[in-house]
């Protein structure tokens, strides 16, 4: 996984990573191994205001489908085109080519709110009983 | 829960199990979109051990059939198979079904969710017509292989020539015998094979030696895209064969059949149909989405996924009359999207390989 200051988590099993001063976001390894086999992913629009907690996309896997919520607020100042043809990019590369969109935040201390890594491991060891 | 008995080379092959019908089966192992690309492309073996495997025997099985079935049974040919339903005397579907006869009995093949409904429905019309019912599945095992390049898997299992479509064929596994039935549920050529417990592990070894074994993911979005109905989706006691498509497995040339005189009605009236639709553009459309036309909710998915080999979402849903021609625009909403779809004829995969020359 990547610099452990810089990426967080979220409770809906989303990534942010800081970078250059935007959060980009997408599905854990967890998040994708639960899916299964991603199909298709429905991404917000460029310009978009999201608040955190919000679902901001949607990911379908052959079993079902998800929310992707925004970890926080503020633009979508870009997105992951690349997916709309290679959606399984999200379950082979899900913390690299499988990004999903990335947002210019809006509340800085936001961030702070979100899980470290070691706190996340531990919500999904949690989580599996 | 019943585990199958494969379940211990399951859990060594990697898969991910899951719950079906009461039995903890295989649902993937590399990834549904690769398993199912595998049986598109190539071949692959599925672990069928949930089904329910019966013998009507007796003076009185071919009545039996001919009560339970609308289907001609008498037309069977020893070694013919035949996809049928058993029908209540409403005219819905108890289960839908592959009849083969043999010398001196017929094989049925249930679903593992109605084999103790099938089971039910047919034992006070077995004990009327002097027919007995064995039920082998506990003694017998069941393995699917299919796709384009699966003849190689099973020519070494067969005594004689590959069996023609629908048809089937003694064959053998070191020594011991078994029935290998151009049978499947994929879209693609291939067999399912009938073979004693005892034998059922080796064979299973041997067949995911040679090919990749495929979870119950697959065989759904493998059916699917070939537009077969899955009983508890498309097909219920609330619906007869007229609607559901199946006109084809009744023998209108004979009565005596339950339900005959509603199939008759419903073949008059034809007021609803199982339909299959495309997606116009991207999304996934999912059981129990609501089918939109002019604004209103016509009917409901019964079954809808990402189409794995022919790039789109697709469905299926009953609709009324008015809408079921090919080309008829609808809508399908997913989570508040109306997502514009277009009504077309199953299959929607039109390279399956089911029928080819072997």
């Amino acid at each position: 996984m990547a610099d452990p200051i810089r990426i967080r988590f979220t409770r809906d099993h989303e990534w942010a990573r800081l970078e250059d001063g935007r959060v980009v976001v997408g599905i854990t390894d967890h998040a994708q191994d639960a899916l299964g086999d991603v199909v298709y992913v429905d991404l917000p629009k460029p310009g978009r205001r999201v608040a955190g907690g919000e679902a901001a996309g949607e990911v379908e896997s052959t079993k079902t489908v998800a929310s992707v919520m925004a970890p926080v607020s503020g633009e979508v100042v870009a997105v992951n085109d690349a997916l709309a043809a290679a959606p399984e990019t999200v379950n082979a590369d899900p913390f690299g080519a499988g990004w999903m969109f990335a947002i210019a935040p809006a509340n800085p201390a936001e961030w702070e709110g979100l899980m470290d890594e070691a706190a996340y491991r531990a919500y999904v060891a949690e989580e599996a009983g | 829960m019943r585990s199958t008995p494969l379940i211990a080379s399951h859990r060594r092959l990697g898969a991910r199990l899951t719950g079906f019908a009461g039995w903890e089966m295989p649902l993937s192992y590399a990834g549904t979109s690769v398993e199912h690309k595998a049986v598109r492309g190539g071949a692959g073996v599925f672990d069928l051990c949930h089904m329910g495997r019966l013998a009507l025997r007796g003076e009185g099985a071919r009545a039996l059939l001919e009560t339970v079935t609308p289907s001609d049974i008498a037309g069977l040919a020893v070694g013919q198979a035949r996809y049928t339903v058993l029908l209540d005397e409403h005219g819905g579907m108890v289960d839908d079904v592959i009849v083969t006869r043999w010398a001196d009995h017929y094989h049925l093949c249930v679903n593992a969710a109605n084999h103790p409904a099938a089971l039910a429905h047919l034992a006070p019309h077995a004990a009327r017509l002097g027919a007995t019912v064995d039920d082998l599945s506990a003694a017998t095992g069941q393995i699917a292989v299919q796709g384009p390049a699966s003849a190689a898997l099973i020519r070494p299992l067969l005594a004689g020539p590959f069996p023609a479509f629908m048809h089937a064929a003694p064959g053998a596994f070191e020594g011991t015998a078994i029935t290998v039935s151009r049978t499947g549920y994929t879209g693609e050529l291939g067999v399912e094979l009938f073979v004693p417990a005892a034998i059922l592990a080796p064979l299973w070894e041997r067949l995911v030696a040679q090919a990749p074994p495929i979870g119950l993911g697959a065989r759904d979005t493998l059916r699917l895209e070939v537009g077969y109905p899955l009983y508890g989706h498309e097909l219920s006691r609330q619906v007869t064969p007229v609607e559901a498509g199946l006109h084809w497995v009744v023998d209108w040339g004979r009565a005596g059949f339950l339900g005959h005189s509603v199939l008759i009605e419903r073949r008059a009236r034809r007021d609803t149909a199982l339909c299959g639709f495309t997606l116009d553009g991207p999304g996934v459309p999912r059981d129990g989405c609501a089918v939109l036309h002019g604004g209103h909710e016509v009917g409901r998915v019964t079954s809808g996924n990402m189409g794995l080999s022919v790039g789109h979402g697709v469905g299926m849903a009953y609709l009324p009359a008015a809408l079921t021609a090919p080309g008829t625009a609808i809508a399908i909403d997913v989570r508040g999207r109306h997502l514009p779809a277009t009504v077309a004829r199953p299959p929607f995969y039109r390279h399956g390989s089911v029928k080819a020359r072997v």
